[in-house]
C-alpha cells in the first residue's frame, strides 16, 4: 500500500499539476466554491515565464474526497498543511504562492507554520474574517447570513455542483493545453463543501496577519461583494510587508472576469521583486 | 401541424411573461429586467436601485453566487436550476430558481437569467433539509441500499457517516457500493452476502453485526438493520440504519469474560470442596487406625513399630492440615468465609495460643513470653484470630534459632489494637519479603528440614483483612521478624465479650491432644449398656468406629449401611445416640434424622453428624436440622472418645 504521506499520494490526493518551465514557480490556489479550473484564464499566459503548479483542495475538483478528515480540515490550518505537503512533495524551492479568496489566508497560515516556504505571497480578494465585529471591523456579513448560505448550499448541491461531470475544455489559443486543463467546473463534494464553508466563513484569522513575514501583494477589486475594499485595506494595514493594489476590475473573481489586468498587476509586482 | 416560429412584437411579449427575465454583463452590471422581475422585487422605473446582479440577491445568496455560481457560469456558459434568494426593495426575501445562459455577441458578453418564484417549493425543500439534517445528526448511518437485478449495488442515499466509516462520499456511494463493501472484514463477507440474500428472498428485515476497516485504518463493529422493498425489474431497495457498536461489543466481551471467570471460580470452589471431601474419607481410616495402633497395648513393647506408626500419623496430620489450609484460602478468596465479629479479649487468646505451642517451644529451648494488659479488647472473630495467632507463633518458633525468644504483645494504638509476634529468628531479606504472601512460596525454606506448606501467612493475612484489620511485617536477616495484627477496638456499648475460641465446631484437625480419657468413669457410672447406632456406608469407617467403641465397654455399637437399614434397626432396637454420616446411598443424614425423629421414643435422642464435608454451609445446615454436634472426618481419636463419653454419660 502507498504510504499516505508519500509524494505520489499527495499529488493524487490534491490532483496536483505542474505546467511549463521557468526558474520561478507560481503555486496557484483556488478559493472556496471552485477548483483549479478557475485559473484557466491566466495560467496559459503565466506559462510563458513561469513554472505553474495547480491543485484542488480535498473535496474540490478532482481531488480524492476519501482523503477528507473532518478533524484535520476543521480549520484552515489543515488546508495550510496540505499546501506545505504539496510544496515538499514537489520539492519546490521558495515558490510564489498566489491564493484567491480563502486561499489568501491559507497561504498566510502556511507561511507562518513553515517560515521560508514561499518567497512571496499574492492574495486575490482575501478576507481574514467575513463576519462583522462591531464597532471596528466590517467583514461584510452577519452570522445569520453565513448560516443562511450554508442552508442554501445544501439546497443547491443536488442540481449544481454534484451533477456536473468533468469535461475537457477546448482552448483555441493554446490547443496544447487542452489536455492539461481538464476542468471539472468547480465541482465540490456536498458534505465536504459545507464543512469547508464553515471553516472559512465562520473563522477569524485576523491575528495571524502580523505574523506573516513574507512580502505580500494584496490584489483588491474595486467592488468585491465578498471582500469589500475596507477588508483589503485592513489586511494591508496588519501585514508587516504588505503591498495593496486596488484594481479597476470589479467582482470577487478578477482573474476570471479581468484576467488581463490581473496578469499585468501580478507581472509588475513580480518584476519589481526581480522574479 | 408544425409549431410556428417566432413572429410579431417579442419585446412586448417578453415584458408580459409570467416569469422574471434579467440581463447582465460579465462584470455583473445589469442591462435590463422585464416587468415581472421589477414587480417581483419592487423596483420602480426611474428610481435608483441595484446596479449589479449580485446586488439583487440577499447576502447569503451573494456569497454563493460570487464564489461558485458566477465562476461556473463563466467556465461552463450556463447554470441551471440554481436556488437563490433575491431581495425585495422592502428588505424581504424572495426565493427564486434561476437558469442563466452566457452568450458572446459582437457587442460583448451578455448573461440572460430566467427567474421563477418558488415559495411553495422552498417550503418543501426546507422540510427536506430539516429531515436530512436530522438524518445526519443521528449517531450512525442512515442509508438506502439498492441491489439491481444484475447484482450491482448502490446507495441511493447515505448520510455523512459513510464518509467517516468507509472513506466514500455519499455521491460516490450513489454511483457504486463497491468501495463501501470493500471495507468489510474478509471473514464477515460471506455471512454478509448470505444474510442479505436471505433478507431479499424472504422479504424479512436484515440484521447483522459485522466488522469494517475504514480509511483511518480503524476496525469498527457495525450493527445494521434494514427492511427490504421490491423496487421493480428484480431490484430490491433496503431502507436501513447502521450504528457503531464497537464499544458495546467490547463491554459485552468483558462481561462475558467476567462471567466465564465467575463460572470458573465456582467450578474451582466445587472442585476443592469435592477434593477435600474425598481426601478426608481415606484420611479418616489412616489417622484413626494409626491412633488406635499407637495406643494398642500389644505394640507398646515395640518402640520401632511405635515410631513407624508415629510417622504415619504425623504424615496424615500434615496432609489434613494442607487440606484445611487450601479450603481456607479458597473460602477467603471466594468471599464465602463467614466471620462473626464481636469484642474479644486479645490477652486470653494470646495466652491460649502460647499454652498450645509451649511444648513445641520448649523442645527447642525457645522462651515464649507474653506482654499484655489484663484485658484488652479488639473487634474480631475469636476462632479465626486464634488461628492467626497460632500460625504466627508457630512460624516464630519454626523459623527461630534454638534457645531463641518469641514475644507476644498487645498494645492500644490510637483507636486500634496492635498485636505483635516478635521472634529472634533467622529473619528475611527484602527480596524474601516481596514474595512473602505468595501461596506455596516458602522463600527457600522448602530446601530446609522445616516443615510447612507456604499457605499459613496467606490465610492469616486473608483472615485479618476479613476482620477489617491489617497484617504488618518487618524483618531483618539474622535479627528476627515481627508480625503485627492491627484490629479495630470495639465501640463502647459492645461490652459483652466472647471468651476466646469457645463454641467452635469440633473439627478433627484440632491439634491439641488431651491424653487418653479415663473410660472407667463410664463403666462405673452407668448400669445399663447404652446403645449407639452408627449409620455409615464406608466399611472401613465403620471398622474404625467399632475399634473406638472397644474402649467404651459401657456402650454397644450397632451399624447400618443405608437409611432403610437404619430405620429397621431403630424400630427393632431404639438407640440412645445416633451417629449419622451425611451422605448415604439412599438418602442423606438430614433427611434420615427427620424420619428417625418420628419413631417412638426417638424425639429427644441426641444425634451427631459425622461427615467429611468441612464446609461451613454443610455444618450450619446440619445444626439447624437438629444435630447436636458435627464431627468432621478424619476423626481425632482422643477427642472423639472424650465427646462420646460426655454424650453417653448425660
Amino acid at each position: 500500500m502507498q504510504h499516505p504521506n508519500s509524494a505520489q499520494a499527495i499529488i493524487a490526493r490534491n490532483n496536483v499539476r505542474q505546467l511549463g518551465q521557468g526558474p520561478v514557480t507560481l503555486v496557484l490556489a483556488h478559493g472556496f466554491g471552485c477548483d483549479q479550473s478557475m485559473w484557466r484564464f491566466v495560467a496559459p499566459t503565466l506559462l510563458d515565464r513561469y513554472r505553474v503548479v495547480l491543485f484542488d483542495y480535498v473535496g474540490s475538483g478532482r481531488s480524492l474526497p476519501a482523503a477528507y478528515d473532518p478533524r484535520r480540515y476543521a480549520s484552515l490550518d489543515g488546508y495550510a498543511q496540505d499546501v506545505i505537503e504539496i510544496c515538499t512533495a514537489l520539492d519546490l524551492q521558495a515558490p510564489v504562492f498566489v491564493g484567491h479568496s480563502a486561499s489568501g489566508m491559507i497561504g498566510a497560515l502556511a507561511a507562518i507554520a513553515q517560515p521560508g516556504i514561499f518567497s512571496h505571497l499574492i492574495m486575490v480578494g482575501p478576507s481574514p474574517r467575513y463576519i462583522n465585529d462591531p464597532p471596528d471591523y466590517v467583514g461584510g456579513f452577519e452570522r445569520a447570513d453565513i448560516e443562511a448560505m450554508l442552508d442554501m448550499m445544501e439546497h443547491n448541491f443536488v442540481g449544481w455542483s454534484d451533477a456536473m461531470a468533468p469535461v475537457i475544455m477546448g482552448n483555441e489559443d493554446r490547443p496544447e493545453l487542452s489536455q492539461e486543463l481538464v476542468t471539472s467546473f468547480c465541482s465540490m463534494d456536498r458534505s465536504i463543501a459545507r464543512r469547508w464553508a464553515r471553516a472559512i466563513f465562520l473563522g477569524d484569522n485576523r491575528d495571524d496577519l502580523p505574523r506573516v513575514n513574507v512580502p505580500t501583494l494584496v490584489m483588491q477589486s474595486v467592488d468585491d461583494a465578498i471582500a469589500p475594499l475596507s477588508v483589503g485595506e485592513y489586511v494591508h494595514a496588519r501585514l508587516p510587508q504588505g503591498t495593496l493594489h486596488v484594481m479597476k476590475a470589479s467582482g470577487h473573481c478578477p482573474h476570471m472576469s479581468d484576467p488581463d489586468e490581473v496578469l499585468e498587476v501580478m507581472g509588475a509586482y513580480l518584476a519589481r521583486h526581480g522574479l | 401541424m408544425p409549431v410556428p416560429a417566432l413572429h410579431g412584437n417579442w419585446l412586448a411579449a417578453i415584458d408580459q411573461l409570467p416569469c422574471g427575465l434579467v440581463q447582465f454583463d460579465d462584470d455583473g452590471r445589469l442591462r435590463s429586467a422585464n416587468r415581472y422581475l421589477r414587480s417581483l422585487l419592487g423596483l420602480e422605473p426611474g428610481q435608483s436601485g441595484p446596479d449589479s446582479f449580485a446586488k439583487l440577491l440577499n447576502p447569503a445568496s451573494r456569497i454563493l453566487y460570487l464564489t461558485g455560481v458566477a465562476a461556473t457560469l463563466k467556465l461552463r456558459g450556463e447554470v441551471s436550476e440554481t436556488y437563490l434568494v433575491m431581495r425585495h426593495s422592502d428588505g424581504s426575501d424572495v426565493p427564486v430558481l434561476v437558469n442563466i445562459s452566457r452568450r458572446t455577441q459582437e457587442d460583448g458578453t451578455l448573461n440572460t437569467a430566467v427567474v421563477l418564484l418558488i415559495r411553495d417549493r422552498k417550503r418543501l425543500e426546507d422540510e427536506l433539509l430539516r429531515a436530512r439534517r436530522s438524518a445526519e445528526q443521528i449517531p450512525g448511518m442512515v442509508f438506502q441500499y439498492l441491489r439491481h437485478a444484475d447484482g450491482r449495488g448502490t446507495f441511493p442515499y447515505a448520510s455523512d457517516a459513510i464518509q467517516e466509516w468507509f472513506g466514500v462520499t455519499p455521491v460516490q456511494a450513489r454511483e457504486s457500493a463497491t468501495a463501501v463493501l470493500a471495507c468489510l472484514h474478509p471473514e464477515d463477507r460471506d455471512a454478509f452476502d448470505t444474510s442479505l440474500a436471505h433478507s431479499a428472498r424472504t422479504s424479512t428485515r436484515w440484521t447483522m453485526q459485522f466488522r469494517v476497516r475504514g480509511p483511518d485504518g480503524r476496525e469498527r463493529w457495525l450493527e445494521a438493520y434494514a427492511s427490504p422493498q421490491p423496487y421493480g425489474r428484480g431490484a430490491i431497495l433496503w431502507h436501513g440504519y447502521a450504528g457503531d457498536v464497537t464499544q458495546r461489543r467490547a463491554l459485552e466481551g468483558s462481561l462475558r469474560d467476567k462471567e466465564i471467570a465467575e463460572r470458573a471460580s465456582q467450578a474451582k470452589s466445587a472442585f476443592l470442596a469435592r477434593a477435600s471431601h474425598e481426601l478426608r474419607t481415606p484420611l479418616n481410616a489412616v489417622l484413626g487406625f494409626a491412633q488406635l495402633l499407637s495406643t494398642d497395648p500389644d505394640l507398646q513393647a515395640n518402640p520401632r513399630q511405635q515410631r513407624h506408626i508415629g510417622f504415619i500419623e504425623a504424615a496424615g496430620r500434615n496432609l489434613l492440615e494442607l487440606i484445611d489450609e487450601v479450603l481456607d484460602i479458597e473460602q477467603i478468596e471466594s468471599g464465602t468465609i463467614e466471620l462473626e465479629l464481636a469484642p474479644i479479649d486479645v490477652g486470653t487468646l494470646m495466652r491460649e495460643s502460647a499454652s498450645l505451642l509451649s511444648l513445641k517451644a520448649a523442645q527447642r529451648s525457645i522462651d515464649l513470653s507474653i506482654r499484655a494488659p489484663q484485658t484488652i479488647l479488639a473487634m474480631g472473630d475469636g476462632t479465626k484470630l486464634l488461628q492467626c495467632l497460632n500460625n504466627l507463633v508457630n512460624n516464630a518458633i519454626k523459623y527461630n534459632v534454638d534457645g531463641g525468644h518469641v514475644t507476644l504483645s498487645a498494645d492500644a494504638d490510637g483507636d486500634r489494637i496492635r498485636i505483635e509476634v516478635r521472634d529472634s529468628g533467622i529473619g528475611m531479606t527484602s527480596e524474601q519479603l516481596e514474595h512473602l504472601f505468595e501461596p506455596f512460596n516458602r522463600l527457600g525454606a522448602e530446601r530446609t528440614r522445616t516443615e510447612g506448606s507456604g499457605l499459613g501467612l496467606v490465610i492469616t493475612r486473608g483472615l485479618v483483612q476479613k476482620m477489617g484489620g491489617h497484617l504488618l511485617v518487618s524483618s531483618e536477616p539474622g535479627v528476627g521478624s515481627c508480625f503485627g495484627i492491627s484490629l479495630a477496638t470495639p465501640c463502647v456499648d459492645q461490652s459483652t465479650t466472647a471468651a476466646g475460641a469457645s463454641g467452635t465446631p469440633s473439627v478433627g484437625s484440632a491439634k491439641q491432644r488431651s491424653g487418653i480419657p479415663d473410660t472407667r468413669a463410664i463403666r462405673a457410672g452407668t448400669t445399663r449398656q447404652r446403645h449407639v447406632l452408627y449409620v455409615e456406608d464406608n466399611p472401613v469407617n465403620t471398622m474404625l468406629m467399632e475399634s473406638i467403641f472397644e474402649r467404651l465397654p459401657a456402650s454397644r455399637l450397632s451399624s447400618a449401611e443405608t437409611g432403610a437399614d437404619a430405620e429397621t434397626r431403630t424400630l427393632a432396637d431404639p438407640p440412645d445416640l445416633l451417629l449419622l454420616d451425611m451422605q448415604l446411598p439412599d438418602t442423606d443424614g438430614i433427611a434420615l434424622l427427620a424420619r428417625l425423629r418420628g419413631f417412638p421414643g426417638m424425639r429427644e435422642v441426641p444425634a451427631v453428624a459425622v461427615s467429611a464435608d468441612a464446609l461451613p454451609e454443610g455444618i450450619e445446615a446440619a445444626r439447624s436440622a437438629g444435630f447436636s454436634d458435627y464431627w468432621v472426618k478424619p476423626l481425632d481419636l482422643d477427642r472423639t472418645l472424650g465427646q462420646l463419653m460426655k454424650l453417653l454419660s448425660d
